[in-house]
């Protein structure tokens, strides 16, 4: 089967058991592999109303058919199971070189079940599965982890793992690869640590056999002499991705203090520019990445000393200003704590700047956080909070619940400024500076999301993106209904770009024309530019019928009352709220969807080959 | 005349020897147009730019390329572009096109 393996392991740890079953082929072709096929199989799967953190519920981990391959940016590999944070369709994605291992090693994916008496961690060598005990390791942090296997079975061994967090069921745990290499959102740690999985590593030299060598590896040359030449490489090279800051910033959009503000006064204190010239010490690239936005930073004294990669500007904007700390040095460090303890920094900076406005308006007490000044701007608290929650110590096992349920638990008004979608904490765009973000966020299957649309490129950043046929965000001041279009073109588009193993920085500068050849030589499948469109917005409707039948419509493609109602104080976005109804009733609209509920009409899913879907998802 | 604050980022920054923040002086009516021109001929403001091992075009002719010009906040594509009209005490930022996030 050209550009897979051919073959899923599935891994039940109940029985202790692990067989192996071969990749469906028609599976493949409708839902291309990666995050799209682990869909498909969690939907088909799992019961209406399982327990995210039971064994019931199944961890799917997926490469598609271009991990692996020279393909640019194809290091990448999907996670998929019922999220623990929103109880509803979950999937992350990461990056690195781990993906790439899991393939040679001889699968194309992984579908864990069940639940392990004792922790145990999965290793494959090159076609030869088994499961081993883990006692020595649980308790370990991801770092230690990574290394402690990588001694006991050698070098040739890559690791994805958790950490603390994730044994201890924090909702929004990670699951960390290539030591710190992330899949992040929606905890998907936890529901490992639920299954007593400590880690999975893998090595092999199985080869990716490709249906059309030769033409693959032309368009593979295109693509890269098109990123290589591109505006995206010399920006993100140099800077990384937390050159946006300075930009978000101006805007008014950058999320500060609990986003009560969008702008913050230190911005030449955390941006890339401030990142390259007090901590970089080399950039890094994932797998077959001309790019390399990858930092590898240093903090080489003080109490903040610390070593690893990043941080990313989600980073920055989370546990920086969102929680309003200034100092890099601490920013960085609480960003590798939350990889090694294996958390989601996004959720967890966010969460932390939720307790520090509730702490403010006397919502949170000091008994309550056992005399810890949770206030903003307080850089050693929010450390301090890091690892609280990683541990679910004292006030940290409240705050390891995640922001939605801490607001519900608390009350008192909270719920307004709790900062989630369908309990995913928000990234570090404010809508109410650029409308059409907000969209996004409201309609991303996973919950409050930015890379799903990534619609905040062309709307904050001006980015065009070439994946898509029309990007253009007239004035993202506005709520223009016709625009959008964008975010559903865009969901759609990169939702393939999960499914194939491919990083969605590339579908700012390749076309659709420039990624078909590759997944078309690939795999031998006639696939055009359509059927790459139809598939994206077949794998996106899949996931909608996922969240539909767990009981989630129109009502929860929302915002934070925030953000619908609370006017921004200064700066250009100055007296803006999101008028978000114009826009849903239009995108509901574009996607063929029944405006009052939310579902995919019968007609839609029929068009898009999901017939089966059309009695199930009610 | 008016005064306004022109904070350039990144490159653009680096080509205006290392500014972060130029004040200068406009007539009246002057437009982004003018503003440009300045920092053209008397900041020396170039063409195109090196960065690493690429090359940067930043102006073709009367038109600009690969950069964003905001005015106090707000993107001037949004406002009359290069004619967008420049009050006292106006600040406008430029940037490179930018990527991340």
């Amino acid at each position: 089967m050209f550009g897979f393996m051919g073959k899923i392991l599935r891994v039940n740890l109940t029985e202790h058991e692990i067989t192996e079953e071969p990749l469906p082929k028609k599976d493949a072709e409708m839902f291309l592999g990666g995050s799209g096929l682990a869909s498909k199989y969690l939907f088909d799967n799992l019961e209406k109303g399982a327990d995210p953190l039971g064994p019931e519920n199944k961890l799917i981990i997926m490469t598609g058919p271009l991990t692996g391959t020279i393909s640019p940016s194809s290091g990448r590999f999907s996670a998929v199971a019922k999220s623990p944070l929103t109880g509803l369709w979950g999937s992350s994605n990461s990056g690195g070189r781990w993906g790439r291992d899991l393939k040679r090693s001889g699968y194309d994916g992984i579908i864990v079940e069940g639940m392990a008496k004792k922790p145990v961690y999965l290793v494959i060598n090159d076609g030869v599965a088994e499961l081993k005990e883990a006692a020595s390791i649980w308790g370990q942090n991801t770092k230690e982890t990574t290394g402690l296997i990588i001694e006991e079975l050698g070098k040739q061994f890559n690791v994805a793992c958790i950490g603390q967090a994730g044994e201890n069921l924090v909702r929004y745990a990670s699951i960390m690869n290539d030591v710190d290499r992330t899949l992040g959102r929606c905890g998907l740690g936890a529901v490992m640590g639920s299954k007593r999985l400590k880690a999975i590593a893998v090595a092999g030299k199985h080869q990716i056999e490709l249906a059309d060598k030769e033409k693959f590896n032309e368009a593979a040359k295109k693509a890269i002499d098109f990123i290589e030449e591109s505006l995206l490489k010399i920006t993100l090279e140099v800077y990384g991705t937390d050159m946006v800051l300075d930009l978000v910033n101006i805007k008014g959009g950058l999320p500060t203090r609990n986003w009560k503000s969008g702008s913050c006064t230190y911005a030449d204190k955390i941006n890339g520019p401030a990142i390259n010239e007090k901590i970089l010490v080399g950039r890094t690239a994932c797998f077959a990445c001309p790019i390399a936005c990858g930092r590898l930073s240093e903090v080489k004294t003080g109490k903040y000393a610390c070593k690893g990669e990043g941080p990313e500007y989600e980073s920055v904007g989370s546990l920086g200003t969102m929680c309003d700390v200034s100092d890099l040095e601490a920013i960085t460090f609480g960003h590798l704590l939350c990889n090694q303890y294996g958390l989601d920094t996004v959720s967890t900076g966010s969460t932390i700047a939720f307790a520090m406005e509730c702490f403010e308006k006397g919502i949170l007490t000091l008994a309550e956080t056992e005399g810890l000044e949770v206030k903003f701007g307080n850089a050693d608290v929010m450390i301090e909070l890091i690892r609280k929650i990683a541990k679910r110590e004292g006030i940290g096992d409240l705050l390891a619940e995640g922001t939605k349920r801490v607001s519900q638990k608390l009350g008192k008004g909270s719920e307004a400024f709790a900062m989630h979608v369908k309990g995913l904490e928000l990234p570090a765009y404010d809508c109410r500076a650029t409308k059409i973000t907000g969209l996004g966020f409201a309609t991303a299957n996973r919950g409050g999301d930015h890379v799903t649309a990534y619609v905040q490129g062309p709307a904050f950043l001006d980015i065009p993106f070439l994946i898509v046929e029309e990007s253009t965000i007239q004035d993202a001041t506005i709520e223009n209904p016709a625009e959008a279009k964008v975010v559903k073109d865009l969901e759609d588009a990169l939702t393939v770009f999960d499914s194939v193993g491919c990083c969605k920085f590339m579908g700012m500068a390749l076309m659709a024309e420039d990624i078909v050849p590759l997944i078309a030589n690939a795999t031998g499948w006639n696939f055009d530019v359509n059927a790459f469109r139809k598939a994206g917005e077949r794998i996106f409707n899949l996931a909608r019928a996922f969240n539909i039948r767990e009981g989630c419509g129109r009502a929860e493609d929302t915002l934070p009352k925030r953000l619908l109602e609370e006017p921004l104080q200064e700066g250009p976005a100055k007296g803006l709220v999101v008028n978000l109804e114009p826009l849903l009733n239009a995108y509901y609209e574009f996607r063929g969807w029944d405006k009052t509920t939310g579902k995919p009409t019968p007609k839609k899913l029929r068009e898009l080959g999901l017939n089966y879907l059309i009695e199930e998802k009610d | 005349m008016i005064r306004v604050t022109v904070k350039p980022f990144f490159y653009i920054s680096d080509a205006l020897g290392q500014r972060k923040e130029i004040q200068v002086s406009l007539n009246n009516e002057a437009t982004i147009v003018d503003l440009l021109d300045l920092l053209r001929k008397l900041y020396n403001l170039p063409d195109e730019i090196r960065v690493d091992r690429y090359k940067l075009e930043l102006f073709r002719g009367d038109e600009t390329r690969s950069i964003m010009i905001l005015k106090n906040g707000k993107d001037i594509k949004s406002l009359d572009g290069l004619k967008t009209k420049l009050e006292d005490g106006s600040e406008v930022a430029i940037f490179p096109l930018v990527a991340g996030g």
